[in-house]
């Protein structure tokens, strides 16, 4: 992807204000993110968590300030930007004609893997959903419906990582796994955001948190940000 | 491996192949289901669209009251052929500012989450949105003509096929001429400024309507033959042969633009648009017209004011219904309908006639039993409310009853006054209109408790719901009783409507009475006991 001039981070949020017209929820925030670096979001409900990560994806446009991503400002609309970074934000609208492993292979086929059955049935191990690979999604569980989102997310290869609470009605082993699979993805280079209630996450998987909390967000480090959730 | 091989993989897959793929996999039945629900649904639109046109056809009849004499008003200078231009060009406004609400352009949820972010090009994704809005565009338009060519032979009484197949083709280029008009706007993402644009035009074609209704009575010749020119071109062949022609060239260059401007609709405004047409749907779904019709956020701080300043003295029952009326907009309904009527009756030819007070009497009680039944429902019908409120579920049922009752009584009062005052119905047997304003009140008050307590949702779930052919049929009575319920106990204001000077029969009374018993029942209930406190 082609990256701004002087980009020495690769996510850079600079006096973000995030809200709605009429309402503003949380900033002024300044962020820089480098590469492999992970960062839980924490705070209170209604604190702009979830408004933090889509006004970092574009979906929604600051109050104030810009988001840089590679030292240009996002752009949802640009193919490289969608190349680059993995999103799971949503409960999930599925296609109600495809089954769990023709979801996989949308996403896989449409980032080019060339190996995509192998990544598919990695996936399926990964997030024991072999039995129902071949299922539609209305004959899935809560629990099965968020696996195969987390799975479509961490199939691909991204430079960025964006999950919303990804210990959302995932059963105790698989969300071990999920934590030590995405401190893996850290290491080898990938850059994580994660919206989290679980200081388990931030201990294991992060190195640091941003904590959203009157208005403002302030940088821990992860066992801080874990002994806030604890409190 | 390097970017340009994953590129060069991604740009060979295509997710149409996929889906495709999945869909022809399906087996017999499950075509066979998706065919009938389509089959039942397009058979409803045409049974509801026979309806429609008698309805409207009936409506138009009582209008120009045929063989009644009606009330001259002084101020009555238009007739309803010559208003029929103007609802084509409110017709065309409304179309445009539906379809810019809507997007047009926009991306199913599924299509949003898991086609739009994948690196691919999103030209065949953007071009099936455009079909789509296109289509969409078109329907919409024909249906607008439909309802507009009923009701212009309902006032012409001939019907040329000739002239309403062209108007027809006419309607039809003029929503696919709207709906890229509307794709365009929306690459721009210009749409609110032109929703403020439209605003105002609804103004401008307000005060030339008062201009024109100044000229006319003051009996401008000008003014005359201008608006009877516009009359009269709507019925002239030449006329639509021209406006096709021209609509056709538009539409060409229009949709050529708008498949230029496609690719510039952000990703962001094709999955909001996505949104706002799945909510647009269960509006329809629920016949939910406030839901269609979502307020500004202005209006909303206003009725959250207003709202807290007029319920803050009320016990906690009645705050609840007051500000579901004020902050739900249930209001605007019948407030819009008695202005509406009102309007009518003083400027409109023909109207002030004993036949349509009858029938403006007949739409306000069906439209107050839905109305105040969406108002009272959460009261019958959440039971968690007793728990929270530390009331028993009959002193709520209570309040709902007495709400509906003075609610109706006061919309039914306004109308009869209005009425009275323009000289429509004469008031000289004031004692029998309140007697028979209290027993339609009380009427259409119990048929709102009965549409309310059967807590249905939307239509598919009210259909969905019965398993066979008797248990649908049981379904559509009750419905039916509501409106019989809420119409027969007007009958009493319909024979006032009809002939003030004649005495209404005791058994008129009794029977009209016999369907205001739920609502008596309750209230009479509710009375002792506040008497004994």
């Amino acid at each position: 992807m082609q990256t701004g001039q002087r980009a020495k981070h690769q996510l850079e949020a600079k006096q973000l204000t995030i809200g709605y017209p009429q309402r503003t929820i949380c900033g002024p925030l300044n962020l820089q993110v480098s590469a492999g670096q992970g960062v839980g979001i924490i705070g209170a409900n209604g604190s702009g968590k979830s408004t933090l990560v889509r006004t970092i994806l574009g979906h929604l446009p600051p109050v104030h300030g810009e988001v840089e991503f590679l030292g240009l400002p996002v752009d949802e609309d640009s193919i490289a930007f969608r190349r680059e970074v993995a999103v799971q934000i949503t409960d999930g609208t599925f296609f109600e004609e495809l089954t769990v492993a023709e979801h996989l292979e949308l996403v896989a086929r449409g980032h080019g893997l060339p190996l995509w059955e192998q990544n598919i049935e990695k996936e399926l191990d990964f997030f024991e959903l072999h039995a129902v690979a071949e299922l539609l999604p209305n004959e899935l569980s809560s629990g099965q419906r968020r696996k195969v989102l987390l799975a479509a997310t961490l199939i691909r290869p991204a430079q960025l990582v964006l999950l919303d609470e990804p210990e959302q009605r995932l059963d105790l082993r698989i969300r071990q796994k999920l934590y030590a699979r995405l401190a893996q993805l850290r290491r080898s280079g990938t850059t994580l955001l994660v919206v989290t209630h679980d200081p388990q996450l931030l201990r294991e998987s992060m190195e640091s948190a941003l904590l959203l909390d009157e208005d403002q967000g302030a940088v821990l480090d992860a066992e801080a940000g874990a002994q806030w959730l604890e409190r | 491996m390097s970017d340009s091989d994953i590129s060069a993989q991604a740009s060979e897959f295509d997710p149409r192949q996929l889906i495709l793929r999945a869909k022809r996999r399906r087996n017999f039945s499950e075509r066979f289901d998706s065919f009938s629900d389509a089959y039942v649904w397009v058979l409803a639109a045409v049974v509801a669209l026979a309806y429609l046109f008698s309805a409207i056809f009936g409506l138009i009849f009582a209008l120009l009251g045929q063989g009644v004499a009606h009330r001259q008003m002084p101020a009555a200078v238009w007739n309803l052929q010559e208003l029929s231009p103007v609802l084509l060009a409110l017709g065309a406004i409304y179309l445009l500012r539906l379809l810019l609400n809507l997007g047009p352009v926009a991306v199913s949820a599924a299509k949003a989450d898991w086609w739009l972010p994948l690196p691919l090009s999103s030209a065949a994704l953007r071009g099936s949105a455009l079909h789509n809005a296109l289509l969409i565009g078109m329907i919409a338009s024909s249906f607008i003509g439909v309802l507009w060519l009923i009701v212009l032979y309902g006032l012409a009484g001939a019907f040329d096929p000739l002239l309403a197949g062209c108007a027809l083709v006419c309607f039809a280029l003029a929503g696919i001429l709207l709906a890229s008009a509307g794709a365009v706007i929306q690459s721009f993402g210009q749409q609110r400024l032109v929703q403020r644009w439209i605003g105002r035009c609804m103004v401008v074609i307000a005060v030339v309507l008062v201009v024109f209704w100044g000229l006319l009575t003051a009996k401008n010749q000008c003014a005359q033959s201008v608006v009877e020119s516009m009359a009269g071109s709507v019925l002239n062949l030449s006329t639509w042969i021209c406006s096709a022609a021209i609509l056709l060239s538009l539409v060409i260059a229009s949709v050529w633009w708008a498949a230029q401007r496609n690719r510039h609709i952000s990703s962001k405004s094709l999955r909001s648009s996505g949104e706002y047409q799945q909510r647009a749907l269960g509006a329809l779904m629920q016949a939910d017209v406030l839901g269609g019709n979502a307020p500004s956020a202005a209006a909303i701080g206003r009725r959250r004011r207003w709202g807290r300043r007029i319920a803050a003295s009320l016990p906690v029952v009645w705050r609840i219904l007051v500000l579901r009326w004020i902050r739900g907009g249930y209001w605007q309904a019948t407030g819009g309908y008695l202005l509406l009527v009102m309007a009518l009756v003083t400027t409109v030819e023909q109207v002030a006639n004993p036949l349509s007070a009858m029938v403006f009497y007949l739409s306000l009680g069906v439209l107050l039993t839905i109305n105040v039944s969406g108002v009272i429902a959460p009261l019958l019908t959440q039971r968690q409310l007793t728990q929270h409120l530390g009331q028993p579920a009959a002193k709520l049922k209570q309040s709902a009853a007495l709400f509906a009752v003075i609610y109706s009584a006061m919309a039914l009062g306004l109308l009869t006054g209005g009425l009275g005052l323009l000289g429509v119905a004469e008031l000289d047997n004031v004692w029998w209109w309140c007697a028979a304003v209290v027993v339609g009140s009380l009427g259409v008050a119990a048929a709102s408790l009965g549409h309310a307590q059967r807590n249905e949702r939307d239509w598919e779930s009210l259909l969905g719901a019965a398993t066979n052919d008797t248990t649908v049929a049981l379904v559509l009575f009750s419905e039916l009783a509501t409106v019989v319920r809420a119409v027969a106990s007007l009958a009493p204001l319909f024979l006032l409507a009809l002939s003030p000077q004649a005495d209404i029969a005791w058994p008129l009374w009794a029977i009209s009475l016999l369907f205001t018993l739920p609502a008596l029942r309750l209230l009479v209930g509710a009375f002792p006991g506040r008497m004994r406190r």
